[in-house]
């Protein structure tokens, strides 16, 4: 008998603007996986992870959550099934304090305020750094903290299915190292995640497998060593001669 | 002369307080659904022609008053969902005449249901005018600055301490992200229709018995919030009330120097004036959420 996966995107097309920007997209990711989605700039990640979310809903094609049909359902209604997105580019609550950023990832669960106390001591457990500045204004933060934040703010969903969107992007490698070990230690726990990256080196850290995806379409697959592999291929080809297409 | 002028101050402080309570409306909507709802001072008009009817017809002013507000807060959930949730997908262009075409709708209903008299309301309570520097305040004008005590009050308890509060203010910031983590966008368009309303409306009601009511006292405060608004920025309540205070005094005072009659020329001279030196703040943000 074979478990019902956290996450099945089956044959989605996702039309953005009068683009058509994915086509017959199809993955999944069983519970306590971490997959990744690497693609060149352009590929249609992004979209992929609006599709899941619903903030940008497939044409056609059907995504389950937990077996669940969820496709087409708005963001609201699919919080409420335990899918947290760490969005590109952080997209925190500028105005909000650290805290109240952490808080309102919580938002689906209507949970009780010591619940919470001690979620937020969690987040503040994995992220050190974000003690200090839990008052300040999440607006204020370095890219690194604001990513923390980001990360932070979808834990407090206590999710099924963890989206990450490039949590890499913009950060200097330390930072990067470091929020890559919280995710590791993430997946330790247990928690499914669905991560975008288009660092490979950085994805086979912490990603048992992934998918490979180019304009708008997936067209491979690979295991954390083919990823580590190629990573040092790339890196290579990017300090010897041209990469090509 | 400056005795006069303290005098003009006095009475701006009052109607500032009163296009204070509107201009918080029209941020409200505003930052909530990123559109400006024209209709806005016919709230105010509903709470006061329907206090001022009622308390004629022999009810106790304060459960007048009552009734006016929750009046006019359930013609704010009216609009919002007969005409601007039904809309939601059209341009901003659009939204805007629809709102305007509430205002003309909601003004049309006054006069048809309370005629061109204007109607009185009495006090909220008795006693003797209250002097400050021998100028003269009616007892209403302590009502009428509780209320707004009362008001930005609640608003900023609500809006800092409260989660709800802060789930508006993480939706006005982000408000896809927002959604993602269940965060009601439309709910809260909703209830910012419906507590801008009620807001409007208290306002209505607190100002009738000292400038009494008329079925088109809407246009003049509906006009005077909006720039009370834009005065403050548009997306912020302390902007809103300090606008408010601002252009009331502006305008009494140019008003009670020049005549009664300036009082609406010299708010539209100070929109020109702001929208000239602050265009981007009508149009800038074209988002909707509504
Ligand atoms: N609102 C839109 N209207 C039209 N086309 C869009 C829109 N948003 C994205 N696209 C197009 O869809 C394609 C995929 O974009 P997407 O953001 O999903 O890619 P991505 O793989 O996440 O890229 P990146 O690595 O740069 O973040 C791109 O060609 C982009 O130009
Ligand atoms: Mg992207």
């Amino acid at each position: 008998m074979t478990e019902t996966p956290v996450l099945e995107v089956e044959k989605i097309s996702t039309v953005r603007g009068r683009v058509q920007v994915l086509w017959d997209v199809s993955l999944s990711v069983r519970r306590g996986e971490t997959v990744a989605i690497v693609g060149p700039n352009g590929a249609g990640k992004t979209t992929l992870v609006g599709s899941i979310t619903g903030l940008v809903p497939p044409r056609s094609g059907r995504i389950r959550v937990n077996g669940e049909d969820v496709t087409g359902m708005a963001p609201e209604r699919l919080a409420s099934r335990r899918v947290a997105l760490v969005p590109e580019r952080r997209g925190i609550f500028a105005p909000l304090s650290v805290r109240e950023n952490l808080l309102m990832g919580a938002y689906a669960r209507r949970a009780q305020r010591a619940d919470l106390a001690a979620d937020l001591d969690d987040v503040f457990g994995l992220f050190p750094a974000l003690v200090r500045l839990r008052d300040a204004l999440a607006g204020s933060l370095s890219g690194g903290e604001q990513q923390m934040v980001a990360i932070g703010r979808a834990l407090m969903a206590k999710p099924e299915l963890l989206l990450l969107d490039e949590p890499s992007l913009g950060l200097a490698p330390k930072v990067r190292a470091e929020n890559f070990g919280a995710l590791a230690r993430l997946a330790e726990r247990g928690v499914t995640i669905l991560l975008v990256e288009q660092n490979l080196r950085l994805a086979a850290r912490i990603c048992g497998r992934a998918y490979l995806m180019q304009r708008g379409r997936i067209v491979g697959t690979a295991t954390s060593e083919e990823l580590a592999q190629s990573a040092r291929h790339v890196y290579l080809e990017s300090h010897g001669e041209a990469p090509h297409g | 002369m400056m005795a006069s002028v303290w005098q003009y101050i006095l009475a701006g402080v009052v109607v500032g307080a009163i296009y204070a309570l509107i201009a918080a409306g029209f941020v409200l909507i505003y930052q909530v659904t990123g559109l400006i709802n024209f209709a806005q001072g016919e709230f105010a008009m509903i709470g006061a022609m329907t206090a001022a009817s009622l308390a004629g017809a022999g009810m106790p002013t304060l459960a007048a008053a009552g009734i006016a507000v929750v009046a006019a807060a359930v013609t704010g959930a009216l609009c919002y969902l007969l005409a601007i949730r039904p809309a939601r997908a059209a341009t901003g262009v659009t939204l805007i005449f629809i709102t305007l075409g509430l205002d003309v709708a909601l003004r049309g209903l006054g006069l048809f249901v309370w005629g061109t008299n204007p109607l009185s309301l009495n006090a909220f309570s008795g006693g003797t005018a209250v002097t400050i520097f021998g100028g003269v305040l009616p007892p209403q004008a302590l009502w009428v600055l509780l209320t707004d005590v009362l008001v930005f009050g609640a608003l900023y308890l609500f809006f800092r301490h409260t989660y709800t509060g802060t789930a508006v203010r993480a939706a006005v910031a982000n408000p896809p992200i927002a959604s993602t983590f269940g965060i009601p966008l439309r709910t809260f368009a909703f209830w910012s229709f419906v507590v801008a309303a009620a807001i409007g409306g208290l306002g209505g009601v607190v100002i009738a018995p000292i400038t009494s009511a008329t079925f088109d006292m809407g246009l003049t405060f509906g006009l005077a919030g909006f720039v009370a608004a834009v005065l403050g920025g548009l997306e912020s309540l302390p902007g809103a009330l300090v606008g408010g205070f601002v252009l009331g005094i502006i305008v009494k005072v140019a008003g009670g120097l020049l005549s009664t009659g300036w009082e609406d020329g010299v708010g539209f001279f100070i929109l020109v004036l702001v929208l000239v030196l602050r265009p981007q703040g009508l149009l800038g943000r074209a988002v909707r959420r509504a």
